[in-house]
C-alpha cells in the first residue's frame, strides 16, 4: 500500500519536473513554439568558443541556432508557413558501442546521431535509421568531395548487408562529416628506442610492412608502443600482421606484390576483401599474433596515447589521424618531431557521419537538414576542422585555403612570400577536384618531412588511395571477435597460482565461517575443565 | 482525510532513494542474467560463465588481487592504527587525518597521478603491470583500514591488557591473547571494507597496469560495452553473491561484540 503511495505520488511529481525544465528553456522565446533538434555526436567534436586558444566566435551549436532562425533560411528549409524558433540539443557519447547500446534501449532519443561507418552498417540493419535525402542538403551535393561521395566514392563502395543488397550503401544512408586513416605514430628519436637510427627508425615504419615492424624488429622496439585498447582498431592491426597463407606469406604482402606499380580497382577490390576477412581460422590467427605483440609492447590506451606520446611516456602509437595531428602539432612546441606512417600493405580508413533516425516527424527532417546543410558549408566545415584537426568530408575554396595557409611555409606569418624555402608539391586534386569542368590544380606546398607527418595524417598522398580499405561491420561474427578480444586481454595464471588461490580463499572463508564455532567449543571445553576442577 | 504529520515520512526521500537506485537496478541484473538478447528465460549466462577459463581466470585473478591487497593492507595499517591509538603519538587526532586525507581526493584523480609517480620511480605499468596495479590498490585502500581499525584501538579495554601483564604474559601473549581478540571487530569490518571493492575495481587496474590486468570490474565493463548485457549482468550477480556472502560472514563477529553486552542479549 505504502509503495503504491509513493509511487502515485512519483508518477505526479515527474512530469512536473519535465515541464518546469522545459519552461526553462524556451523562457527567451516569447511564446514563440520551439522545436527541437536533438542531435547526438562523439564527446570534442565540434567548433567551441574557447578564446584562450584563439577560438573565438561561439560555439557552433549557438551559431547554428541564430543561422537557422533567419527568416531566409527557416523559409529555405521548412516553407514559407514554418513560424517556430528551432533549437538544437546536443549531447555527447564516449564510445559508439555505449551509443548503440542506448539507442538501442530506447533510453535516448535523437534525431540526428554521428556515428562511425560500420555503426551506421549496423543502425541500418537494425532499421534505426533512414535513408537520407540529398536534394535536401544542397550543400553537402556542392561541396563534399566526389573522392569519397561520388558514384564510385568511397561510401557508395560500402553495402550495408551483403545479404540483402537491395539496402543499399553507406552513401544513402549517412551524410558524411570527418574521415581519416589509422596509422602509426612514432618518434624516431625517442629514448627507449635501442639501436636505431632516426632514418632506421623512420624507414622501418613508413615502408609497406610497416605494421609488422612492432612484431619482427621488437628487439629495437621493445615497450615503447601504445595500442588501443578497442576491438576493432587493434583487429585492423593485428589482421595486417596476421594473414598469411599456407606458406607463411603475409597475403598482403602478396597481393600488393602480385600488382606492383599497378594498383587498380581490382586491387582495391582484393584488398577490401582479405581486411575484412572475420572466419574463424582469421580470427584464430589474429588472436595468436596480438598475444604475441602483448609481450612487446608498454599497454593498451582508451584515450592516453595521444598526450603519452608527447609527454615521451611511450614512443609509438597506434593512433587516428586527427588525433596523430593534434600530438604532432602539441609535440611541435616541445621541439619534438613526431611522425606519422600509413603502411601500404594495407591501411585503414574510416569516416565518421551522421545517420537520420526512423520514425521523426517531417519537420524534425527538416531541421536536421537544415543542420546538415548549415555544417557543410565550407566556411563552418573549416572552422570545424580548425578545432577538431580532423579532416572533414567537404572540400571547396575555403578549406583548400586553410590547409594552403597551414602547411605553405613560403608564406611567413605576414604573408610575405619567400621563394628560398625549399618545398615539395602535394597533389589534393584528387579531393578538391569538384569535377570534370573544375580547372583548378588543388598543389599545397610543403615541407619535405610533411610527406610522413600532419599533411599525411589529414590528407593521404594519392598514392596511398588506392591502399585505403574500410573495415566494415562484424555481422555474425562479432560474438566471436569479442570473445578472441577476451582471450587477448585476459593473462592465463599459472596453475600453482590458481590452486593456492583457491585453498586461500576457500581456508579464510572456511576459517572466518567457523570461528564462532570454534570459539563455542572452547568456551565448552573450558567450563567443562572447570567443573572436572571443582 | 486529514493529513498529521508522522516521524516515519522522514523516511520517504531515503525510500525514493532506496527504489530507484538500489532495488530497481538490482532487479534490471537478476532479469538481464537470466534472458537472452531477445528477452527469454535462459541459463545461457550462467553457463557461459562457469565454462569460460577466461572469466574464471579473472575471478582468480580478482580474487588474488583483493585477498593480498586485504592482507597487506591490514599488515601495514594494523600497527600504524595501534600506534596512532595512543594518544601520546597522536593528541589532538591530527596525524589519523593525515593518514585518511588522502579519500578527501577523487580516487581517479589520485589515481592518474599515482601513475606518473610510479613512472617517475621506476616502476611503471608498461613494464610491471601487476605491480603497480598493487601498489595503486593498496595505496587507495589503506586509509579504509586504517580508520576502522584505529576506531577500536581506542576502545581496547587497557585493564584487560594489564591484567595478561599481570598474569604472567610477555608481550607476544599481551599481544595475542588480549590486544588481536579484542581488536578483531575492527580487523574484520577494514577487511570487508577493502576486499569487496578491490574485487570490482576497475579504474585503478586499467590506468595503471596500462589496460594489461584485467579485473572482475573490467570484465563487467568489456560485457557491459560490447552489447553483451546478459553475461555482463550475470557477473555483477556474481559478485552481488560474493558480497552477501561475505556480509553474512562478517555478520558472525560484529554480532559477537554486542552480545558481549549483557543488556542487548535479551533482545
Amino acid at each position: 500500500m505504502k509503495i503504491y503511495k509513493i509511487i502515485n505520488k512519483l508518477a505526479i511529481s515527474l512530469p512536473l519536473f519535465s515541464l518546469l525544465s522545459l519552461t526553462s528553456c524556451s523562457g527567451n522565446s516569447n511564446n514563440q513554439d520551439v522545436l527541437y533538434l536533438r542531435v547526438y555526436n562523439a564527446g570534442d567534436y565540434v567548433y567551441l568558443n574557447d578564446p584562450d586558444n584563439g577560438y573565438d566566435e561561439p560555439d557552433l551549436v549557438d551559431q547554428y541556432n541564430e543561422w537557422i532562425n533567419q527568416e531566409e533560411n527557416k523559409a529555405f528549409y521548412f516553407g514559407e508557413n514554418f513560424n517556430k524558433r528551432v533549437e538544437i540539443i546536443y549531447d555527447t557519447y564516449d564510445t559508439n558501442e555505449n551509443m548503440y547500446n542506448e539507442l538501442l534501449t530506447g533510453k535516448s532519443n535523437y534525431e540526428l546521431v554521428c556515428t562511425s561507418d560500420y555503426m551506421i552498417q549496423k543502425l541500418a540493419k537494425k532499421d534505426l535509421i533512414q535513408t537520407i535525402n540529398k536534394e535536401k542538403i544542397p550543400n553537402y551535393s556542392k561541396y563534399a568531395s566526389k573522392f569519397l561521395t561520388g558514384e564510385d566514392g568511397k561510401l557508395n563502395n560500402v553495402i550495408i548487408d551483403e545479404e540483402n543488397p537491395t539496402l543499399g550503401t553507406l552513401d544513402d544512408f549517412c551524410v558524411g562529416y570527418m574521415w581519416g586513416t589509422l596509422g602509426l605514430m612514432f618518434n624516431p628519436e625517442y629514448d627507449g628506442i635501442n639501436n636505431r637510427s632516426k632514418e632506421q627508425v623512420i624507414e622501418d615504419f613508413t615502408s609497406p610492412n610497416g605494421w609488422d615492424t612492432l612484431w619482427t624488429h621488437s628487439e629495437y622496439y621493445d615497450n615503447c608502443a601504445s595500442i588501443k585498447d578497442s576491438i576493432r582498431d587493434t583487429y585492423a592491426l593485428g589482421i595486417a600482421h596476421a594473414l598469411v597463407d599456407e606458406n607463411g606469406e603475409n597475403r598482403f604482402a602478396k597481393l600488393y606484390n602480385e600488382y606492383s606499380g599497378n594498383y587498380n580497382e581490382e586491387y582495391t577490390k582484393k584488398l577490401g576483401d582479405l581486411f575484412n576477412l572475420c572466419d574463424d581460422e582469421t580470427i584464430a590467427l589474429v588472436q595468436e599474433s596480438l598475444i604475441e605483440l602483448k609481450d612487446y609492447i608498454y599497454g593498451f590506451e582508451v584515450d592516453t596515447g595521444k598526450t603519452d606520446i608527447v609527454t615521451g611516456r611511450v614512443g609509438i602509437n597506434l593512433a587516428w589521424s586527427g588525433d596523430a595531428v593534434y600530438s604532432m602539432d602539441t609535440a611541435e612546441e616541445n621541439d619534438v618531431y613526431l611522425y606519422f606512417a600509413i603502411p601500404h600493405y594495407v591501411t585503414n580508413v574510416w569516416f565518421d557521419a551522421f545517420a537520420l533516425m526512423n520514425g521523426i516527424s517531417e519537420e524534425q527532417e527538416n531541421a536536421a537538414y537544415s543542420f546538415l546543410d548549415f555544417i557543410s558549408l565550407p566556411e563552418i566545415a573549416a572552422k570545424n576542422m580548425d578545432y577538431v584537426g580532423y579532416t572533414p568530408f567537404i572540400g571547396g575554396q575555403e578549406i583548400f585555403d586553410l590547409v594552403t595557409e597551414w602547411y605553405d611555409p613560403r608564406y611567413d606569418e605576414d604573408g610575405n612570400f619567400d621563394d628560398s624555402v625549399e618545398t615539395i608539391e602535394y597533389d589534393l586534386s584528387y579531393f578538391f577536384n569538384q569535377g570534370e569542368d573544375d580547372t583548378n590544380d588543388y598543389i599545397v606546398h610543403v615541407e619535405p618531412e610533411q610527406i610522413n607527418r600532419q599533411m599525411r595524417a589529414q590528407y593521404p598522398l594519392e598514392s596511398d588511395l588506392p591502399h585505403l580499405a574500410i573495415m566494415k561491420d562484424f555481422g555474425n561474427q562479432n560474438d566471436k571477435i569479442t570473445s578472441m578480444w577476451e582471450n587477448v586481454k585476459v593473462n592465463p595464471l599459472p596453475v600453482w597460482v590458481s590452486v593456492i588461490v583457491v585453498l586461500g580463499f576457500v581456508g579464510i572463508l572456511g576459517f572466518l565461517g567457523s570461528y564462532r564455532i570454534i570459539q563455542k567449543i572452547k568456551v565448552n571445553r573450558r567450563k567443562k575443565l572447570r567443573e572436572k576442577n571443582n | 482525510m486529514k493529513f498529521r504529520f508522522q516521524r516515519k515520512f522522514l523516511a520517504i526521500p531515503y525510500f525514493i532513494f532506496l527504489i530507484l537506485f538500489i532495488v530497481l537496478p538490482i532487479l534490471f541484473i537478476i532479469y538481464y542474467a537470466f534472458t537472452d538478447s531477445n528477452g527469454f528465460f535462459t541459463f545461457d549466462a550462467v553457463v557461459d560463465f562457469f565454462t569460460s577459463t577466461n572469466k574464471l581466470n579473472v575471478l582468480l585473478l580478482s580474487l588474488m588481487f583483493a585477498m593480498l591487497n586485504t592482507i597487506i593492507c591490514l599488515v601495514i595499517g594494523y600497527p600504524i592504527a595501534y600506534i596512532l591509538s595512543n594518544t601520546k603519538f597522536n593528541a589532538n587526532a591530527v596525524i589519523v587525518m593525515l593518514f585518511v586525507m588522502p579519500m578527501w581526493i577523487n580516487f581517479v584523480l589520485r589515481t592518474w597521478a599515482t601513475r606518473d609517480v610510479l613512472t617517475w620511480i621506476g616502476l611503471d605499468g608498461g613494464t610491471h603491470p601487476y605491480l603497480a596495479t598493487m601498489i595503486g590498490l593498496i595505496y587507495n585502500y589503506l586509509p579504509f583500514v586504517i580508520l576502522p581499525l584505529y576506531n577500536v584501538m581506542l576502545k581496547l579495554d587497557k585493564s584487560q591488557i594489564e591484567a595478561a601483564m599481570d598474569l604472567g604474559c610477555n608481550r607476544l601473549q599481551v599481544f595475542t591473547k588480549s590486544i588481536f581478540p579484542q581488536s578483531i571487530p575492527g580487523v574484520v569490518s577494514a577487511a570487508m571494507m577493502v576486499f569487496m571493492p578491490t574485487m570490482s575495481s576497475y579504474v585503478i587496474s586499467d590506468v595503471l597496469s596500462e589496460g594489461q590486468v584485467v579485473l572482475f570490474g573490467n570484465l563487467i565493463y568489456l560485457n557491459f560495452s560490447n552489447s553483451q548485457w546478459n553475461y555482463g549482468s550475470f557477473i555483477s550477480l556474481f559478485m552481488l553473491a560474493l558480497v552477501a556472502i561475505s556480509m553474512l560472514i562478517s555478520r558472525n563477529f560484529t554480532e559477537k561484540s554486542t552480545t558481549n553486552k549483557k543488556e542487548s542479549s535479551k533482545w
